[in-house]
């Protein structure tokens, strides 16, 4: 097909624009990478550059061997995430199918709650002391649990599961499937997207959390601690001894951390990304 | 696919109902066993942008606690937590509300343990405790008035610190390309700012010397960006507060007092006539392209590095002088040609141009720092005994704050140290101990540098250590339990006139000399009521200290 003139230009102009777009998310992954294996010297010399100039993987050692914690704490973070995601999915899918029954008498109480909680929050002291008063200090459910429930996640779902078509889940009422039945066979296998975009949400979430280890974890349990927290430690400390007799790559180590913490959710996210990215509904009736 | 999401549905359902109902662990205020066998278990939360855990730490504490218990026949279990000055606000709020803390250990001032603890009413007085530790007492008392309150009420124990802490790192090699020198005796006048000074060379002795030194970099030296480094509050703790006696924010100024001697006017170093000089000077060096860019805001490592490339020739960022010899010998190991002094502090300059008397840095509070106990500690007397020990004997501060000697330390003469040499390499990377067990430091009583430091940088810190200081005329004063509503048109006051006068001037952008009186008179009208509770504070402690 002959495109015209303006047709041209105008692509021109999305490549250029995205290229660009492209290029300001890049650079900056680049410059983190560079600076993870740049040297003190270098950097002090160089700064911030797209090649380094002088390689040295000390800052990746330090940061993955200086602290004896740190696979421990892979460890307890993908437990946080695996299991802290699925609780999500699970309290939300429960708690929003409720919303769409049209014969449930609670429907508007608890979507106002859910709402409610969404517009004001207790703050982080009375926070702390529901966590503390349930007896989860220094323990992995402290992180876990008061993140395993989200009224925005359940009004996305309840959204969703109001756009499926009432007659698939009235046929598995009229065979007989229970409201369990219902929500696992039927409503459950045709909400992918939304599932799929709560987990990958979620499981960032977790991933990242650090706020949560620091408030209720505490330093004689540190082998309980997520990776988030571990690597703000290594930061921190590298930092700590700026000046001192010590002469670490603080800058390095940042930056080795930054590549540490992301590199497993970068890897995984593209990974997963297909599978649950998937907006056919299955088993449609046509009407 | 569905029985494998039904199974993980049920598992998931299993485990909620499994996680609640952990038992409690209390974070560390409960005592095992009972009768003369009873572990006291202290928790402290240390507030430190300079600590973190070392490997030994747990080591160092046993040592610690079977020593204290062979000399007090007290067991101890210390539960010591260092979080950085970031993490301590958000952690120390949660713990004053659980009340799962028996002491704390923060620096005095802003965002300081004074203003997120003591000011919460929720530390225990002491007065009538301390004077029972003979030991403790002896030690800290010509400066337990730091944490006084006017009522007489003693609210924490303080730090000993070193006054003299402070100073100036240059690069002499650039002064000798612009006819600078710190050797005395030169004098010689060394023509325009753009002629090369042709073997001339005139000693640095006043801000005019170093305002003039600082054109010349700029003029002279491609490599310089812009001479000065240092954020606003180093620059006024180093090199404007000897010349013009004030050193903004961190300071308190006594504007005029009565017939009676009492003060009638107390304001913030900021608002002070005698700061806007030292404003003025910062906008013309800001403007003029002598103090770098970002110079309020540029992060601490880029400073470095820009100090380290050669592009700066003055550093005075963080300028504990420990840490600029440690900034210098980055520098030497990038430059090798590159030399340094430390700066002897400049001589002001009159409205003719000649030297006056004033000079110096400014002193550092000796207690800078603080420890409080929680009221509703049941541990307040094991605390205070520990505290007690270690000022009955050096040795015991020492293996608290140092570690092990001729195991972590070897002391090579007084007031030094070497690591054992076998692990010299090994601790020079990574030290074995953090020190976190000292608790307070108390410099005055007993210090020790690691002895690293060549002849010319013992010099420097002589230098520093020797320099003449300005104090505070607020010196160990708390300013806390400001009214809240008071408290609100105080902050405003201090947001205004730090972002329209102070941070437009620091960026060279707007000439405080078009703004400065106007800003000053708004704050001195918006936080009328606090700076008259100001002026009564000062005098109440000024009598009660009589």
């Amino acid at each position: 097909m002959v495109k015209s003139k303006s047709a041209r230009v105008a692509n021109v102009l999305n490549i250029a624009v995205i290229s660009l777009l492209t290029l300001t998310f890049i650079i900056p992954v680049i410059l983190i990478l560079s600076a993870s294996v740049s040297t003190a010297n270098s950097f002090a010399q160089y700064g911030y550059t797209l090649i380094p100039q002088e390689i040295d993987f000390f800052a990746y050692q330090y940061v993955l061997f200086s602290n004896s914690l740190f696979v421990r704490a892979l460890g307890n973070s993908i437990f946080v995430t695996v299991v802290g995601t699925l609780m999500m999915v699970a309290n939300c899918a429960l708690y929003a199918f409720a919303l769409v029954q049209k014969d449930f008498v609670g429907k508007k109480l608890c979507s106002i709650i859910a709402i409610f909680t969404m517009l004001f929050a207790g703050g982080t002291i009375p926070y702390y002391l529901v966590v503390t008063g349930l007896g989860l200090e220094n323990s992995l459910w402290s992180i876990i649990l008061p993140g395993s429930i989200s009224a925005w996640n359940i009004l996305l779902m309840r959204n969703f599961f109001n756009n499926i078509p009432p007659s698939l889940t009235e046929a598995a009422g009229l065979d007989g499937a229970s409201h369990v039945q219902v929500l696992v066979k039927v409503v459950l296998p045709t909400s992918f997207p939304v599932i799929a975009t709560v987990i990958l949400f979620t499981a960032v979430g977790f991933w990242n959390n650090w706020f949560g280890p620091l408030l209720f974890i505490d330093k004689n349990h540190r082998e309980i601690a997520p990776i988030q927290s571990i690597l703000r430690e290594v930061v921190q400390d590298a930092s700590a001894i700026v000046g001192q007799n010590t002469d670490l790559p603080t800058e390095a180590i940042k930056n080795a951390t930054v590549v540490v913490a992301t590199l497993p959710i970068v890897i995984v996210y593209p990974v997963l990304q297909k599978y649950f990215i998937n907006g056919v509904i299955l088993g449609s009736v046509k009407e | 696919m569905r029985k494998l999401l039904i199974l993980i549905l049920t598992l998931i359902m299993a485990l909620s109902a499994v996680a609640c109902g952990e038992e409690s662990v209390q974070s560390g205020s409960s005592d095992s066993a009972g009768g003369d066998d009873t572990v006291h278990t202290v928790t402290i939360y240390v507030s430190s942008g300079e600590m973190s855990a070392k490997n030994d730490d747990a080591y160092v504490k046993s040592k610690i606690e079977e020593k204290f218990y062979q000399d007090r026949g007290i067991k101890i279990n210390l539960d010591v937590q260092v979080y950085s000055e970031s993490d301590f606000n958000d952690v120390m709020s949660n713990k004053m509300a659980s009340n799962s803390w028996d002491a704390a250990v923060g620096y005095i001032g802003q965002a300081g343990i004074d203003e997120i603890v003591i000011s919460q009413n929720v530390c225990m007085e002491l007065s009538d405790m301390i004077p029972l530790y003979d030991n403790l007492y002896s030690l800290v008392q010509d400066e337990l008035t730091a944490t006084t309150t006017i009522d007489g009420s003693v609210w924490g124990i303080p730090s000993l610190e070193f006054s003299n802490q402070y100073g100036v790192l240059v690069r002499t090699d650039y002064m000798a390309r612009v006819g600078y020198t710190v050797e005395a005796g030169h004098s010689d006048d060394l023509g325009p700012i753009d002629a090369k000074p042709n073997g001339k060379l005139k000693t640095l002795v006043t801000i005019a010397d170093f305002e003039d030194m600082m054109y010349r970099m700029k003029a002279q030296i491609p490599e310089i960006t812009a001479p000065l480094s240092g954020y606003p509050w180093d620059v006024e703790s180093t090199l404007t507060v000897g010349p013009f006696s004030n050193s903004g924010y961190t300071f308190k100024v006594v504007e005029s007092t009565g017939d009676s001697g009492a003060a009638t006017s107390v304001v913030p170093g900021q608002i002070a006539e005698s700061y806007y000089e030292t404003i003025c000077l910062e906008y013309k060096w800001s403007h003029d392209g002598l103090w770098e860019e970002e110079c309020y805001t540029g992060q601490k490592d880029k400073k470095i590095q820009s100090f380290v490339n050669g592009k700066t020739a003055i550093f005075t960022v963080d300028p504990e002088i420990t840490k600029l010899i440690s900034v210098a010998r980055k520098c030497k190991a990038a430059n090798p040609n590159a030399t340094f002094t430390i700066l002897e502090p400049l001589y002001g300059v009159d409205e003719n141009g000649n030297k006056t008397d004033k000079r110096g840095y400014m002193a550092k509070q000796k207690a800078s720092s603080c420890l409080v106990i929680n009221k509703r500690s049941s541990k307040n007397e094991v605390i205070l005994e520990y505290l007690d020990w270690l000022a009955s004997e050096k040795a015991n501060y020492d293996l608290a704050t140092y570690g092990v000697e001729n195991e972590h330390w070897i002391s090579s003469g007084e007031g030094k140290y070497v690591y054992p040499a076998n692990k010299k390499d090994r601790y020079e990377t990574n030290p074995p101990y953090s020190g976190m067990y000292g608790l307070l430091k108390w410099q005055e009583y007993s210090y020790k540098l690691y002895d690293h430091y060549t002849a010319e940088e013992y010099g420097w810190i002589d230098t520093v250590r020797n320099a003449p200081t300005f104090k505070n005329v607020c010196e160990n004063m708390l300013f806390i339990g400001e009214p809240t509503d008071m408290a609100l048109n105080h902050q405003t006051a201090e947001n205004d006139f730090f972002q329209d006068c102070l941070v437009k001037a620091w960026n060279g952008v707007v000439d405080p000399s078009t703004t400065f009186i106007a800003q000053a008179q708004r704050y001195r009208t918006t936080a009328a009521e606090y700076l008259t509770w100001l002026t009564n504070q000062y005098n109440l402690y000024t009598i009660s200290r009589k």
